[in-house]
C-alpha cells in the first residue's frame, strides 16, 4: 500500500469505532458454491443516500447490529408524542476559538511567517538575512467552533440468571427505545456499554448481550447476585479492573460525560441487600440517571429488591415495576416513569 | 491485422507472452465480433496494487472510505472470493504517438486462462465505453484525481481531520442527487420557454434541475472550502451516477469472454474448457453479488440466439407454440443486434424490452436447480448450515414470482449503481415560499415499464411500489443531511409504498422526519 491511500488507515479505524447514523453493514468473505464457512468477516459502514426500497418490519432483534434497519425516525416521533419532560444536563462549556495558520487572511503571524521566511532560505541554501517574501507571510485565521452537546454513556445491565436468561421482547423493546431517545437528545454522541449478571458480572458484546446471531452469554445463569454487577459498573468509573469478553477495561469519566445505568431484573437478589444498596449509593452522585426495571409476576413484591432500593430517595433514581408484556401501552408507561422527572 | 497498440507489461517490463496472446485477442474482437476499442496497456499487479487502483479509481480522495474499499477489496483478493479479476482504469495520453490509451489492470495471480479471459472480457468494456450513447459522455481525468487528492489534504491540515470528513460525508450522501437530464419533448421545450420568458416573479429554478447535487452547491449559503469540497465530490461522482448500464456492461463483457472462449476451442480445446468454467464461475446466478454478470451475460445470448433465427417480431409471435420451439429461418443477425443494443440501450431498456416470459423462466429454472443443488448437499455438519439455508430459502422466494413486471422491478433495483433519477422542479427551490427544497422522484422513466401493473389484493407489502419507494431510513437520513446544508426545510416527493399515490417526505427543522400528501395544485402529478 502507497501514502497515497496510507494515511486513511486511521481514518476508517477511528469511524468504525465512532457512535454516527452511518448505516454499519458487513462483508462476509464466505463460499456457498463450495459451502465454506465464513472465514473473514468485516465492518464496513456506509453513508446514507436515496435509495429505493422499504425498510424491514424486523426491528433488528436478530440482526447483527441492533439498531439496523430501524425506523428511528418513526420510533422518535411515536415517543414524542409520550410528552416526555426528561432533560438532560446543559451544556458546560459553549463554542471554542481555534487559532489556525493560512496562507490567506487578515492577520498576520509574525512568527510563523518568518519561520516559513527561514525554512525557505534553508531549502534554498541561502545565508540567514531578513527577506520576507510573499509566499512567506502566513495568517492567523480563528475559527468558532461549537463544542459537541456533552456525550453520554449508556450502561444496560442485565440479569441473566433463571427465567431471564433470554431476554423478552418487552424488555428489548425498552432497551432500545432508551438508546434511541438518548441518541435523539445526545446527537448519536452516545456510547453503549451492556453488562450481564447472574451470580457472577461481566462487560459482553451487544451480540452476546442480546442473543444475536445465535451468540450466548458467557456467564453461566443459575442464581443471581447484584453486588458484582454494581462492582463492574463501579470498576468503570474508577478505571480499575473488571471481568469483560470484550477484552478491554473502559474507564467512564463522568465528569465529561454523562452516566446513565438501566438495570433489568426480575427482582431476586440472593445478596444480602445492604452491601448493594451501599455500592449504589457510591455510584449515584457520578451517574446522571439510574433507571431500576423489575420485570415478571414478582416484579416490586415485599420481599424484591425493588422495595430496598426505594429507601435511596434520590432524584436522578426511577423504579419501575412491570409485567411482561410487550403491548404499546406497557412500554409506554414504562418508559414514561423511567425518563420522566 | 489490428492497427492498435496493445501491450502487456508487469512493472516496466514487457510481458511478450501475454502482449502477442492480447493482440491475437484484440484481432478476434475487431474482425469476428467487430468490436471498436482505443488502445490498451494491460498491467500485471499485485492484489495490494490492484486493491489501490480500485480504491482510488471509486473515490481518489484519501477519506475513511477510500481505505474502507481497499480493505474489503484487499481482503477478497486475500480469500479469492469475490474479488475484482480486472479494472479499466483512466485513459492517457501515450507521450511517444499522442493517442489516447486506455490503461487496465490485470492481477498477476491470475492463472494464464484467467488472464486470457480477463483480456477478452475487458475488450467487452472497452467497447461498451466508447460507444454507449451513455458511457461515451463519461470519463475521469488523472491528473485531476491527483490535484483533487492533493488539495483534500490541504483542506485536512488548515482545518482539521474531522470538520473535512464532517462535509466529505455529506458530500457521499448529496451523491445520490445526480440526475440524468431527462429528453423532452418539442411541446414540453417550448412551453419550459414560454413559462420562463412570462415570469413575473423570481422562480428558482427556472425549470426542472437534474443535477439536483449541483443544485444545491450553487444556491445553499454555504463557506467557499465547503463548496469546493462538495464541488470535488460532485464531479467524481457525475461519471458514477450516469452510469446505468452495469447489467449491460458486465453482461456484454461476458459476452465477449465467452466467444472468446469458443474460438479458442478450435486450437485449444483445454484451455477453452477452463476459461468456459472460470467464465461459469464469474456468471454464477447463485451468487448475488454476480447478478449484473449472470442476468447480462445470458440475456446477451437469449437475444443473439432469438435474432440469429428470427424468433423476434410479429410475424414469429403470431405463430403457433408448437412451430415457435424449433423456429430457424436463419436471420443471423444476432450480433448486429447484440451491438445495436449496447450503442442504445440502458440496463432498464434492456431488461423490459427483451427480458421475455420465456428468458426469465428458463433464468429461473437455473437459479432454482443450482440452489436445490446446493441444498442437497449442504451439510447439517456446517457451522454455518442455519445461515446458507435461510440464504438459499431467501433466494428461492425472491426468484419465485407471480408477475413479470414486478420480477423485473425487483431484478434492476436489486442491481448495484440504480441510485434513484430525483430532479429538482421549477420553483422547488422555493416551494414553501420560504425557501424550502423540493425534491422530486423521476418517474417519467420508469412508468412507461410498469404501466399496466396492477396491485393484487394480497401483495400488500411486496408490490411494485414499495420497491419503488425512496420511504426509507436511508432517504430519511439523507434529508436531515441535505438540511444541514440547506438551512431550510427540505421535501422529497416519491411514492406510496402501498399504492403508490405521490407523497411528501420532509423535515422542516432537521431532526425530525414528517409525512404529507402532495397538494393537488402543485403539479400534474409524478406519474
Amino acid at each position: 500500500m502507497t501514502t497515497e491511500i496510507g494515511d486513511a488507515e486511521d481514518k476508517y479505524r477511528n469511524k468504525i469505532r465512532d457512535t454516527d447514523d452511518l448505516d454499519v453493514d458487513w462483508m462476509d468473505l464466505y463460499d456457498f458454491a463450495r459451502n465454506k464457512p465464513v472465514r473473514k468477516r468485516i465492518k464496513i459502514k456506509k453513508n446514507p443516500e436515496i435509495s429505493y426500497g422499504v425498510d424491514s418490519e424486523d426491528e433488528g432483534y436478530q440482526d447483527e447490529n441492533i439498531l439496523f434497519g430501524i425506523k428511528k425516525h418513526e420510533i422518535i416521533s411515536e415517543m414524542n408524542k409520550w410528552k416526555l419532560n426528561f432533560t438532560k444536563p446543559g451544556r458546560k462549556k459553549g463554542s471554542k476559538m481555534e487559532f489556525l495558520i493560512s496562507d490567506y487572511g487578515s492577520q498576520e503571524n509574525q512568527e510563523k511567517t518568518l519561520a516559513s521566511m527561514l525554512e525557505r532560505q534553508i531549502a534554498n541554501k541561502e545565508k540567514f538575512h531578513i527577506d520576507i517574501k510573499e509566499q512567506d507571510v502566513k495568517y492567523d485565521i480563528v475559527i468558532d467552533k461549537p463544542l459537541p452537546d456533552r456525550s453520554a454513556y449508556f450502561i444496560i445491565m442485565r440479569d441473566v440468571s433463571g427465567s431471564m436468561d433470554k431476554i423478552s421482547k418487552f424488555a428489548y423493546s425498552v432497551a432500545l427505545r432508551i438508546t434511541l431517545w438518548l441518541q435523539h437528545l445526545y446527537r448519536e454522541n452516545v456510547t453503549r456499554v451492556y453488562i450481564v449478571h447472574s451470580i457472577d458480572a461481566m462487560e459482553v458484546s451487544e451480540e452476546e448481550m442480546f442473543g444475536i446471531n445465535g451468540r450466548e452469554t458467557p456467564i453461566e445463569s443459575g442464581g443471581t447476585a447484584f453486588l458484582n454487577a454494581y462492582n463492574t459498573v463501579n470498576s468503570m468509573l474508577k478505571g480499575t479492573q473488571y471481568k469483560s469478553s470484550i477484552g478491554v477495561s473502559r474507564h467512564i469519566n463522568s465528569e465529561n460525560e454523562d452516566v446513565y445505568l438501566l438495570h433489568i431484573t426480575d427482582g431476586e437478589n440472593e445478596d444480602p441487600n445492604k452491601p448493594v444498596i451501599d455500592v449504589i449509593k457510591s455510584i449515584l452522585p457520578e451517574l446522571t440517571r439510574f433507571m431500576y426495571l423489575e420485570i415478571g409476576s414478582g416484579g416490586g413484591a415485599a420481599n424484591s429488591f425493588m422495595s430496598s432500593l426505594s429507601a435511596v430517595k434520590e432524584p436522578n433514581v426511577k423504579m419501575v415495576a412491570a409485567s411482561d408484556n410487550e403491548s404499546t401501552d406497557n412500554i409506554r408507561d414504562t418508559i414514561t416513569k423511567l425518563l420522566n422527572d | 491485422m489490428i492497427d492498435m497498440e496493445i501491450v502487456v507489461k508487469e512493472g516496466a517490463k514487457v510481458h511478450d507472452g501475454y502482449t502477442k496472446a492480447a493482440r491475437e485477442i484484440a484481432d478476434f474482437a475487431v474482425d469476428k465480433l467487430h468490436l471498436d476499442f482505443e488502445d490498451v496497456e494491460f498491467r500485471l499487479v499485485d492484489n495490494d496494487e490492484m486493491s489501490e487502483v480500485m480504491a482510488l479509481y471509486q473515490d481518489p480522495l484519501p477519506t475513511w472510505e477510500t481505505y474502507q474499499n481497499y480493505y474489503m477489496q484487499k481482503s477478497r483478493g486475500e480469500y479469492r472470493y469475490g474479488m475484482l479479476y480486472e479494472i479499466v482504469s483512466h485513459s492517457v495520453i501515450d507521450p511517444a504517438t499522442n493517442k489516447k490509451k486506455i490503461i487496465s489492470y490485470i492481477r498477476n495471480s491470475n492463472k494464464e486462462h484467467e488472464v486470457l479471459s480477463v483480456i477478452a472480457h475487458v475488450y467487452g468494456h472497452l467497447h461498451m465505453d466508447k460507444n454507449n450513447f451513455i458511457c461515451k459522455r463519461c470519463g475521469r481525468d488523472l491528473n485531476m484525481d491527483v490535484k483533487r487528492r492533493k488539495r483534500y489534504r490541504e483542506l485536512e491540515r488548515i482545518l482539521g481531520v474531522k470538520t473535512v470528513e464532517e462535509v466529505y460525508d455529506i458530500g457521499k450522501s448529496l451523491a445520490s442527487l445526480i440526475g440524468i437530464d431527462r429528453p423532452k419533448s418539442l411541446d414540453e421545450e417550448i412551453k419550459e420557454s414560454r413559462d420562463e420568458y412570462y415570469d413575473t416573479e423570481p422562480i428558482i429554478p427556472r425549470k426542472d434541475e437534474y443535477d439536483a447535487f449541483q443544485f444545491i452547491i450553487d444556491n445553499s449559503e454555504i463557506s467557499g472550502w465547503q463548496k469546493e469540497l462538495l464541488q470535488m465530490i460532485h464531479d467524481i461522482n457525475t461519471d458514477i451516477a450516469m452510469i446505468n448500464v452495469m447489467i449491460m456492461h458486465e453482461g456484454f463483457a461476458t459476452f465477449v469472454q465467452e466467444k472468446y472462449a469458443i474460438e479458442k476451442a478450435k486450437t485449444d480445446p483445454a484451455m477453452a474448457m477452463k476459461m468456459e468454467d472460470f467464465l461459469l464461475g464469474i456468471a454464477n446466478p447463485i451468487n448475488e453479488g454476480q447478478l449484473r454478470y449472470a442476468l447480462g451475460f445470458r440475456l446477451f445470448k437469449y437475444v443473439e440466439e432469438c435474432w440469429n433465427k428470427g424468433r423476434h417480431g410479429i410475424l414469429y409471435e403470431s405463430l403457433p407454440e408448437s412451430e415457435k420451439k424449433d423456429y430457424d429461418n436463419h436471420e443471423n443477425k444476432g450480433l448486429d443486434k447484440v451491438l445495436d443494443i449496447v450503442k442504445t440501450k440502458t440496463d432498464w431498456d434492456f431488461i423490459f424490452s427483451y427480458a421475455s416470459q420465456e428468458f426469465l423462466e428458463m433464468y429461473t429454472k437455473e437459479v432454482k436447480d443450482n440452489i436445490e443443488y446446493l441444498k442437497r448437499t449442504l451439510s447439517e455438519n456446517n457451522p454455518n448450515f442455519y445461515n446458507i439455508y435461510s440464504h438459499l430459502d431467501a433466494l428461492d422466494k425472491k426468484y419465485t414470482y407471480d408477475d413479470i413486471t414486478k420480477f423485473k422491478v425487483n431484478l434492476l433495483t436489486g442491481a448495484e449503481s440504480y441510485t434513484p433519477p430525483v430532479f429538482i422542479p421549477r420553483g422547488g427551490g422555493n416551494y414553501d415560499r420560504e425557501g424550502g427544497l423540493l425534491i422530486k422522484q423521476d418517474m417519467s422513466l420508469i412508468n412507461k415499464y410498469i404501466d399496466g401493473y396492477k396491485k393484487k389484493e394480497e401483495d400488500e407489502e411486496n408490490n411494485i411500489y414499495s420497491m419503488l419507494t425512496l420511504d426509507n431510513h436511508r432517504t430519511a437520513a439523507t434529508l436531515l443531511r441535505i438540511y444541514g446544508i440547506w438551512k431550510k426545510p427540505v421535501y422529497l416527493q416519491t411514492i406510496d409504498p402501498e399504492d403508490g399515490e405521490p407523497m411528501l417526505i420532509y423535515t422542516g427543522d432537521g431532526e425530525d422526519i414528517e409525512y404529507g400528501s402532495v397538494p393537488s395544485a402543485q403539479d400534474p402529478g409524478i406519474n
